[in-house]
C-alpha cells in the first residue's frame, strides 16, 4: 500500500467527514414551515398558512407535505400575498393534519447548495440531525455484513486466506457501525418517540444482527485459528440466513414508527454528503484494519483482541441518564448525545487498532522483519 | 437416501438411545432442570389462570430452550471421549448419516421431555386453552424440530472451541431468537384463542426447512474443520 496516497486518501475522508457533519448539524436557513389547516383539493388557487414567507417565490416550486398521512406533492407557487401566507396555484390531494410547506427553487445553484446547512425539521428539531449520522452508519453496517456473508460463501468454496481476512474484517468494523447505530438510535427514539426503546421489527432485527456477529467474533477468538476461519464462515451463512426470518417473526409486534421523509432539497444533499462520507469513512477503517490484519498473519503472532466493544457500551450507557428528565427535552442536548456517542465508538475503536499496529511493530522489530 | 444411509442412521440412533437407557444421565439432569425452571417461575410470578395464558407460551419454550442446551452439550461431548469422533471422521461412512442420527436422538429426548412436562404447566399454571388444542401439537413438533437442528449444529460447532459448553449458548442463542419468537407467538395464539397461529406456524415450518437444508450442507465442513 502506497502510504503517501492511504495518506492523503485519509485526509481526503476526514475534510469530508468535518463537512459533512458541519451541514449537518448548523442549523441552516429555517425553509420548513409548518401550519394546521386542512385544505382540500381543488383546481382554484389554495392560500396556505406558512411561519415566514421570506423563502418562497412567486414562479417557483413548493413541496406540501403532510407527514401524518404520508401525502406530498409539488405544485406552482402563484403569489405571497403577505409574510405568513402563499397561494399555490391548485392542489391535486386532500392534506388532513399538519401541512409542512417547502419552498423548492426550481435551478438551486450547486454554489448554493454547498454553503446551505440543513434546515431544522419543523416537529423534531435538532433531534432529526442525528438522523444524518444514523443512518449511514447503519448502511455501511448493512454493506460490511453482507460483505462478511459473501466472503465467506467464498471461503467455503474455495478456501483462501484472502476471502477469509475479508469476511473477518468486514465483520468487525461492521459491529462498530452497528453499536453506533444501536447507541444514536435510542437517543433518537427517546425523544422522537418518548420511550428509549420501541420492540419494533427494524430495531430488533438490527439488535438479532448485532448479537449474531458479536457471537460470531466470540467463535472466532475462542476457536483455534484454522478450524476457527471455517467454523465462523458456517455461523456467518447462518446469520445472513437468519435475518429474514427475525424481521418477519417481529413483524406483528409493536407499532412501525411513521419514517422520516427527505423532502427538503436542501436536506437530501446534506445527507447525500454524510452518506458519501461515512461510507469513504467505513472503506477506509475496512481497508486499514485488513492492511493489519495482513500484517498480523505475516508475522504469525497470535492475537487476542480485546472485547473492546463491551468497554465501549459501558462509557456510551451512563451516558443516558443526563437525558432522564421528562420535561424540557431539549432536542439540541440529543443531537450533541448522540454525535458524542458515535464518535466515542468510532475513535475508541480507530485508537485500539492503533495500539495493535504499534504492538505488531513491537513484534516484527524483535523478529527481524 | 440409500439403504446404508437409512441404516447408518439406525445404528447411530440406537447407540444414542441405548446409551441414554443404561446411564439416564442427561435425560434426568435434563428432566429436574425443567421442573425447577417451572418451580421457579411460578414462585416468581403467581400468575392467575387469565395471565398465566399470555405467559406461560415464553415460559415454555424458555423451559425446554436452556434444557435442550444441557442434552446437546452431552450428545457430543459423549463422542469425544476415546477419539470416538475422530474415528468417525476418518471412516467411509456418511458423515450426515451421523448428524441426523443425533438430530432424532436429541429431538426424541426433547419430545418426550415436553410431554412429561406439558401436564405439570397445566397443573401449575391452571391452564386451559381457549383456542383450537390441535394446533398445540404442529406447534411442539416443529419448533423442537427448530431447536435441535440448529442446537445440534451449533453443539458440534462448539465442541471444537477451546471453551466448549459454554460456546453453545453464545452461538445457538441469537441463531434462534427468530425460531423462539415464533414458538412463543405461536403458542400464545393458540392458548389465548386471541389470534390465528397459522402465520407463526408457517414461520415455523420455513425456519425449520432452511436450517435443515444449511445444517446439511455445511455440517461435514465443521466436523471437519481443522
Amino acid at each position: 500500500m502506497n502510504s503517501k496516497l492511504f495518506r492523503s486518501l485519509v485526509a481526503l475522508v476526514f475534510v469530508l467527514l468535518a463537512y459533512g457533519t458541519y451541514m449537518a448539524m448548523e442549523p441552516g436557513p429555517g425553509r420548513v414551515t409548518e401550519s394546521s389547516s386542512k385544505v382540500r383539493p381543488s383546481s382554484s388557487p389554495v392560500t396556505l398558512e406558512v411561519v415566514s414567507t421570506s423563502e418562497f417565490t412567486p414562479g417557483e416550486t413548493a413541496i406540501i407535505d403532510t407527514p401524518e398521512s404520508g401525502v406530498q406533492e409539488k405544485q406552482a407557487i402563484s403569489a405571497v400575498p403577505d409574510a405568513t401566507h402563499v397561494v399555490v396555484s391548485k392542489l391535486d390531494n386532500q392534506h388532513d393534519g399538519s401541512i409542512q410547506a417547502f419552498p423548492v427553487a426550481d435551478k438551486v445553484p450547486f454554489s448554493k447548495q454547498l454553503t446551505s446547512p440543513a434546515p431544522t425539521e419543523a416537529s423534531m428539531g435538532d433531534a432529526q440531525r442525528i438522523f444524518y449520522y444514523h443512518v449511514p452508519a447503519a448502511t455501511a453496517a448493512y454493506i460490511l455484513f453482507f460483505i462478511n456473508f459473501v466472503a465467506s460463501i467464498l471461503f467455503v468454496i474455495k478456501r483462501n486466506e484472502t476471502a477469509d481476512i475479508w469476511a473477518l474484517v468486514s465483520a468487525e468494523v461492521g459491529l462498530v457501525f452497528a453499536t453506533v447505530v444501536l447507541i444514536t438510535g435510542p437517543i433518537w427514539g427517546r425523544f422522537a418517540w418518548n420511550t428509549w426503546w420501541a420492540w419494533e421489527p427494524r430495531l430488533t432485527t438490527f439488535l438479532i444482527l448485532w448479537l449474531l456477529y458479536v457471537s460470531y467474533l466470540v467463535l472466532r477468538r475462542s476457536a483455534e485459528a484454522a478450524s476457527g476461519a471455517i467454523l465462523a464462515a458456517a455461523l456467518a451463512i447462518f446469520a445472513f440466513l437468519d435475518v429474514p426470518f427475525s424481521y418477519v417473526a417481529n413483524r406483528f409486534r409493536g407499532h412501525h414508527p411513521p419514517p422520516i421523509t427527505l423532502v427538503d432539497p436542501g436536506m437530501k444533499f446534506v445527507f447525500m454528503v454524510n452518506m458519501l462520507a461515512f461510507l469513504l469513512f467505513a472503506g477506509l477503517i475496512l481497508w486499514y484494519r485488513r492492511e493489519i490484519e495482513g500484517v498480523a498473519r505475516a508475522i504469525a503472532a497470535a492475537h487476542i483482541e480485546r472485547a473492546h466493544r463491551g468497554v465501549v457500551a459501558c462509557i456510551a450507557l451512563p451516558a443516558m441518564f443526563f437525558f432522564q428528565e421528562r420535561q424540557n427535552l431539549n432536542p439540541t442536548h440529543f443531537m450533541l448525545g448522540a454525535y458524542i456517542a458515535a464518535w466515542v465508538v468510532y475513535i475508541v475503536y480507530l485508537a485500539l487498532i492503533t495500539a495493535k499496529v504499534s504492538r505488531l511493530k513491537k513484534e516484527a522489530a524483535e523478529l527481524g522483519m | 437416501m440409500n439403504t446404508s444411509f437409512t441404516k447408518l442412521t439406525a445404528a447411530h440412533i440406537g447407540k444414542d438411545m441405548r446409551l441414554e437407557w443404561r446411564s439416564r444421565d442427561v435425560f434426568n439432569s435434563m428432566l429436574f432442570f425443567s421442573i425447577l425452571v417451572v418451580v421457579i417461575f411460578s414462585f416468581a410470578f403467581e400468575p392467575t389462570a387469565e395471565e398465566s395464558r399470555r405467559m406461560v407460551g415464553g415460559l415454555f419454550w424458555v423451559a425446554f430452550l436452556f434444557s435442550t442446551m444441557v442434552a446437546l452439550n452431552q450428545s457430543w461431548a459423549r463422542e469425544l471421549r476415546n477419539g470416538v469422533l475422530d474415528a468417525y471422521r476418518v471412516s467411509p461412512a456418511a458423515q450426515e448419516a451421523l448428524f441426523f442420527g443425533k438430530c432424532i436422538g436429541n429431538f426424541v429426548f426433547v419430545a418426550i421431555l415436553e410431554c412429561l412436562m406439558a401436564p405439570l404447566f397445566v397443573l401449575f399454571y391452571n391452564l386451559s386453552s381457549v383456542g383450537a388444542a390441535w394446533q398445540l401439537v404442529l406447534i411442539l413438533l416443529l419448533g423442537t424440530w427448530a431447536l435441535v437442528i440448529n442446537g445440534t449444529f451449533f453443539a458440534a460447532m462448539s465442541i471444537r472451541t477451546r471453551n466448549r459448553e459454554l460456546m453453545l449458548p453464545l452461538l445457538l442463542l441469537p441463531v434462534s431468537i427468530p425460531a423462539v419468537t415464533g414458538m412463543v407467538s405461536a403458542t400464545t395464539a393458540v392458548l389465548t384463542g386471541e389470534s390465528s397461529p397459522m402465520t407463526h406456524i408457517k414461520l415455523l415450518a420455513a425456519y425449520c426447512v432452511v436450517f435443515t437444508a444449511a445444517s446439511f450442507a455445511l455440517f461435514e465442513m465443521v466436523l471437519n474443520a481443522e
